[in-house]
């Protein structure tokens, strides 16, 4: 069976890489690497990675080096046919549009497109491959209990009932990890959501989200749903209270209400896990991740928290350059430590109902 | 010139109206609160008895708090006027002082190290601590709901209403002098 998800996933791979065009012009990256390693271990780090490595990455480096040099290699051969056929494609077009200028546009955008996917296909396999097979090796070393998927299980409509998920038309969810951090259990994906808007000519699809969904498991028992969300000012607010089945929660502390508005269906259970103490860290978590909104919801006995950013999670680092992994390491331990930072900003482990 | 003293007349006294209509659903709302914190309240009023159970067992020089919580229970437990302002303020304030006690009482444990790691004790601790937020959350909604409360019944024209309304402001539910004074905990530790 065709695994369209995969399809549509390695058809962005490739739309979006173009950055590899100077490596595959000048042929850089063909010499495999046989050097040492070295990592950016976070400071507060229990332990160190290179042990890790040693054991479950290292063994796969020989293996993937070859593949990456072979990929590299493919896709070098592919983009000197590239040129002159992407000359071919422009003339085509160019003689397509004397005679329907849309015709023309369209032949020639996706020639260019079609052809530059089959330069890049040989890297976009490898790179899927890295995170197929490296990567749950690489979060393996926060536990046994880490999963890793790049299209993972967490589908966005299964977060409707949280509340803050805003109105959308079409999801892309990639980059899943499933783990646990001081005994508090947390789902965490990438997502795009996108909404089209206006009809006929004026159609245009909006960004409405784009950044991480991050899901933990309470340390408190409730039975309603409290959402926070980020302030829109008083009309915003207003109209919001208007149209929302939710009760607005007017806490105590005016930093947190400038910046976030409470609605819950439960006023007692809302202030029961917004204690002043919690309201603070949140305020932290806001400044933690600046310029962001952070959003959050309480459901179904589970904390959601809704991080927009534009920042591009979990990447692989580059074909061009040897297959040690060092910078995809580097990147996971610093966006993994920064989602442990979230636990321990929040204090999501205590059951002291502070 | 009659008609815009009509329409006047009538802004006015759709005005007073929804001053009026806004006093009583903010009421309702400080009664629902109250209700909220009697919820919780005869919650922990269900708890204190398995704790002053095992308690009785170890501590035996702690007789007199545990009679002093044994009294205050029996007064927050007791029915009042919701209504009456000066009934609520005595029913918070006993309530309060019981959650003194019982904070008084928990320290005490921590000098009973047979009664600290009672495996039951610690259960019921935790149930403790977990009811305690609750108080805690029902607090701090009803003494939200009474800031609003008192703000339109005492801003004019708002007292003018209250007072033919017979509208009247609600107490807070205040930490007690005992609690807001510092703890010294080697009271409790000797």
């Amino acid at each position: 069976m065709v695994d369209v998800r995969a399809l549509i996933r390695r058809r962005n791979n490739l739309a979006g890489n173009f950055r590899a065009v100077p490596g595959l012009a000048f042929g850089r990256g063909l010499v495999p690497f046989t050097g040492a390693v070295e990592f950016k271990d976070q400071p507060d780090a229990p332990r160190k990675f290179a042990p890790h490595y040693e054991q479950f990455i290292r063994p796969r480096v020989v293996e993937f080096e070859t593949s990456r040099v072979a990929a590299v290699k493919s896709s070098r051969t592919r983009f000197f046919f590239f040129l002159p056929l992407a000359v071919l494609v422009v003339l085509a077009a160019v003689a397509l549009a004397n005679w329907h200028p849309q015709v023309g546009l369209a032949v020639g955008l996706v020639g260019l497109f079609g052809l530059w996917a089959w330069v890049y296909w040989p890297i976009g396999s490898y790179k899927s491959s890295v995170k197929e097979i490296i990567y749950p090796e690489i979060f393996k070393f926060f536990g046994d209990d880490y999963v890793y998927f790049e299209d993972g299980p967490l589908s966005v409509a299964s977060l409707k009932p949280s509340g803050i998920i805003p109105s959308y038309d079409n999801s892309h969810v990639e980059d899943y990890v499933k783990g646990s951090y001081k005994d508090v259990g947390l789902e965490l994906t990438e997502a795009k959501l996108t909404e089209e808007r206006g009809s006929g000519k004026n159609r245009s699809t909006v960004t409405v989200f784009r950044g991480i969904f991050v899901l933990f498991s309470a340390n408190k028992n409730f039975s309603g749903q409290t959402i926070v969300r980020k302030d829109s000012g008083r009309i915003g607010n207003w109209l919001r209270d208007k149209f929302n089945k939710l009760e607005n929660v007017a806490l105590e502390d005016p930093k947190f209400e400038k910046k976030f508005e409470v609605y819950s269906d439960d006023q007692i259970e809302a202030r029961y896990l917004l204690t002043p103490s919690f309201m603070e860290r949140l305020l932290t978590l806001s400044d933690l991740f600046r310029g962001s909104g952070v959003q959050c919801s309480f459901y179904d006995n589970r904390l959601l928290l809704m991080i927009a950013s534009t920042h591009d999670r979990f990447e692989t680092g580059s074909a061009f350059v040897p297959a040690t992994f060092v910078d995809e390491i580097d990147t996971i331990l610093e966006e993994m430590s920064l989602i442990f930072q979230i636990v321990d900003t929040l204090k999501l482990n205590e059951r002291t109902g502070l | 010139m009659s008609w815009t003293i009509l329409i006047i007349v009538l802004v006015i006294v759709g005005g007073l109206y929804a001053w009026y209509a806004g006093m009583i659903g903010k009421r309702n709302k400080a009664l629902e609160a109250l209700s909220g914190i009697d919820v919780q309240l005869k919650k922990r009023s269900n708890l204190i008895p398995n704790i002053l159970t095992i308690a009785q067992k170890f501590m035996d020089h702690e007789k007199s708090l545990l009679t002093e919580i044994t009294e205050l229970r029996a007064g927050v437990d007791k029915d009042y006027d919701k209504k009456d302002a000066g009934a609520v303020q005595q029913h918070l304030a006993l309530a309060e002082q019981l959650s003194s006690g019982m904070g008084k009482l928990m320290i005490a444990v921590e000098a009973y190290p047979d009664l600290k790691s009672d495996a039951v004790m610690i259960q019921a601790q935790q149930t403790y601590n977990e009811v305690e937020g609750q108080i805690a959350a029902s607090r701090r909604f009803y003494n939200s709901s009474v800031t609003a409360l008192n703000n339109s019944v005492q801003i004019f024209p708002g007292s003018l209403i209250a007072n033919m309304a017979s509208i009247v402001p609600m107490p807070f539910y205040e930490a007690d002098e005992a609690s807001k004074a510092p703890v010294s905990a080697g009271d409790y530790l000797k």
